[in-house]
């Protein structure tokens, strides 16, 4: 292998951009210089430093406000995926009781938020952004309130914590933000279906929910796993039509909120154990805090914060 | 934080800008200069700084030119970049000052 051949290979580990724009250049420093392992490793190390900038949008990149346009316009309707446990429960009690069923309310507790966030996804299609964001904010108070509320009957308060985070962010972009038909613009039609193809998908899993118990009691445990990811990757899905990818992959990230938000909880439980939840106001705030902190510093908002701190 | 001191290479890849552009090969060549053989910088870690000061718009390219068929980005001190420089050097004079004083006290001390 040529000294070109070795240095290409290890340019390839760049960030494509940055490949694009310095690689024939770095090229030819690297012919100049005198080589040698620690010139490979100076490489390797550059490579990882210039992919934490970008991930973490420390070069400023990516476009926040196109990041969360695409959040306002794709989170509503991916919200609506929180509400498929919902009608697994209300097509139960009709599917036991015929058509004059009543459901108790305690089955199906937070049925507003997920009516409210229905609302907003309307709104949103439709291009309606203020009365969308005003409805939105209705949304995060109501799904707030029920959560406060039913701490005991509400088993999956936890399991909830990224729909509710996903929720503020999508509130924050329809506020804030260009809106959605710049969201439109920049996912298309095609980026819609597949969130709702997402959404479709993961209400069918948690449908089939019960027939994974008869796989075995793990298949069953992964059954809300998947139902996370299947919206989730439907969401990914739209946001690779975006033509800036790293603005798509950014703006994926936060529609990840629910998927990673579990994570972070499973991994936070697997960390410290029952202690976890000895006390309640560090719990929520551990919850609540690690994945919106991570939210912040992937869109490179507390590398804005810390810079335009005085010294 | 933006006032914070410089890392050693930003300090002299600015320092070895503030001449005049100068393309990757040549600042690489001019830090070495600078420091007096004692920092050696390598193309990773150079354009790792680089890719940060262009973002902080603290260092901008300034032209290209094909040399035996490789190209050659040469790179310009901006204003912002100048004046970010003066302030580290101002600062570091002050530093240097307070350590020349104390030490020439402590001589002083120890020689009465």
């Amino acid at each position: 292998m040529t000294r070109e051949q070795h240095y290409r290979r290890l340019l390839a580990l760049y960030p494509s951009d940055h490949r694009r724009q310095h690689g024939e250049e770095m090229l030819g420093v690297l012919l100049a210089a005198h080589g040698g392992w620690r010139d490979d490793l100076d490489l390797v190390r550059g490579a990882a430093a210039l992919h934490l900038r970008r991930t973490f949008n420390m070069d400023g990149g990516v476009s926040l406000r196109d990041a969360m346009v695409v959040v306002s316009l794709l989170g509503p309707i991916l919200l609506l995926s929180g509400a498929a446990p919902d009608l697994h429960e209300i097509a139960w009690w009709f599917k036991a009781d015929g058509l004059v069923a009543v459901v108790p309310y305690e089955q199906v507790p937070d049925w507003p938020a997920w009516a409210a966030w229905a609302v907003v996804a309307v709104l949103t299609l439709f291009g309606a952004r203020r009365p969308a964001a005003a409805m939105a904010w209705v949304a995060c108070a109501v799904h707030l309130t029920i959560i406060s509320a039913f701490p005991i009957n509400y088993a999956a308060n936890y399991e909830n914590t990224g729909l509710l985070l996903l929720g503020v962010f999508t509130t924050i972009g329809l506020t804030w933000s260009a809106g959605p038909a710049r969201g439109k613009e920049l996912v298309g039609r095609r980026g819609i279906w597949l969130a709702f193809g997402g959404v479709a998908l993961s209400t069918l899993m948690v449908a089939m929910m019960s027939a994974l118990y008869a796989l075995g009691f793990w298949a069953y445990l992964l059954g809300p796993w998947l139902a996370w990811a299947t919206f989730v990757f439907g969401g990914c899905l739209a946001c690779r039509r975006v033509p800036d990818r790293r603005t798509g992959r950014h703006a994926a990230f936060v529609l990840a909120l629910p998927l990673v938000s579990n994570l972070v909880d499973y991994g936070l439980f697997a960390l410290l154990g029952p202690p976890l939840f000895w006390t309640p106001s560090v719990t929520t705030a551990l919850f609540y805090g690690i994945p919106t902190l991570m939210v912040l510093a992937g869109l490179g908002i507390l590398g804005r914060i810390r810079r335009s701190l005085p010294n | 934080m933006t006032d914070g001191a410089l890392r050693e290479p930003t300090f002299l890849v600015l320092t070895a800008l503030a001449a005049g552009p100068q393309h990757g090969y040549g600042i690489l060549l001019d830090v070495e200069q600078i420091s007096a053989g004692r920092v050696r910088l390598r193309a990773g870690t150079l354009y790792t700084a680089l890719d940060r000061l262009v973002a902080d718009d603290w260092v901008a390219a300034d032209r290209e030119e094909v040399v035996d068929g490789r190209l050659r980005r040469y790179y310009r001190l901006t204003d912002r970049g100048a004046a970010r420089l003066a302030t580290e050097v101002e600062r570091l004079r002050v530093t240097t000052r307070a350590a020349e004083t104390r030490l020439r006290a402590r001589t002083v001390g120890g020689t009465a």
